[in-house]
């Protein structure tokens, strides 16, 4: 235990930068190329707590406790988004990428593009996907393409 | 990250409700990360040389120091993050609930 804690002792700051950076990476490549808004939610986590270890290792580094008391309030932040990130996976929302599709992966377009674009899809006999409309989110798990859970009850 | 791993069980992550994106998306995206990474990787290259991390003072991380700092100087912003958070499960219980239109 007690070479453990020297041999951590020995490491340089750089490679806790280059730790964090690798994992911040991570998570950004994560919320580029993942339109499931659960797994975006995740890489996000992942980003969060890459900063948290970059605070805790700064923290140490200049004897200073302010860092690790921000490393609470990130702690904090992160419970709530996993909060409100539960409750839309309990509504359906999460899993069929509605939300990634409206808020990440597509830009708002004009009214008039989106409509051909659906008469276009009509026209071809597909069955188009529940779109968002510009950046208003409507939370419909009957139109989303992952049903709840069946209850139990 | 655990309350995660307990919805991705939930709403059964497969390969048919994983929607697809299209691979010039996920290339620009790996880039874009990518470059990212080499350039603060660079950055820190640039930078020079990096003491170890040697904690000097072993009362830094107790809970009675962390405590003192939290309720003394930064009582404000753990109130507004009681705030917060509070406001984040009043959100997830209205979203969690059902409409009572379709309900």
């Amino acid at each position: 235990m007690e070479t453990l804690t020297n041999n951590i002792q020995t490491i340089p700051l750089n490679h806790y930068i280059l730790l964090c950076a690798i994992v911040f990476s991570i998570g950004v490549i994560g919320v580029l190329i993942r339109r499931n808004a659960i797994v975006i939610f995740m890489s996000v986590e992942l980003m969060l707590n890459s900063v948290n270890l970059l605070l805790t290792a700064f923290s140490v580094y200049r004897g200073d406790a302010t860092g690790q008391v921000f490393v609470f309030f990130i702690m904090a932040l992160a419970a709530a988004e996993v909060a409100v990130g539960r409750a839309l996976a309990a509504r359906g929302v999460g899993g069929a990428g509605v939300v990634a599709r409206g808020l990440v992966a597509q830009r708002p377009q004009p009214a008039h593009v989106e409509r051909e674009q659906r008469q276009e899809h009509d026209d071809r006999g597909a069955t188009h996907k529940p779109r968002i409309a510009g950046n208003r989110l409507k939370f419909n798990p009957a139109a989303s393409r992952l049903r709840r859970p069946p209850d139990n009850t | 990250m655990v309350l995660f791993l307990y919805t991705l069980m939930l709403i059964n992550l497969n390969k048919e409700s994983e929607p697809r994106k299209s691979n010039l998306v996920k290339f620009a995206g790996v880039i874009g990360g990518g470059c990212f990474l080499v350039t603060i990787v660079a950055a820190l290259k640039a930078f020079g040389v990096s003491h170890p991390v040697i904690l000097q003072n072993p009362d830094l991380g107790l809970v009675k120091n962390l405590g003192k700092i939290l309720f003394n100087e930064y009582l404000l912003p753990f109130e507004v993050s009681s705030v917060l958070l509070l406001s984040a499960m009043v959100g997830a219980v209205l979203l969690a609930t059902k409409d009572p239109k379709t309900a």
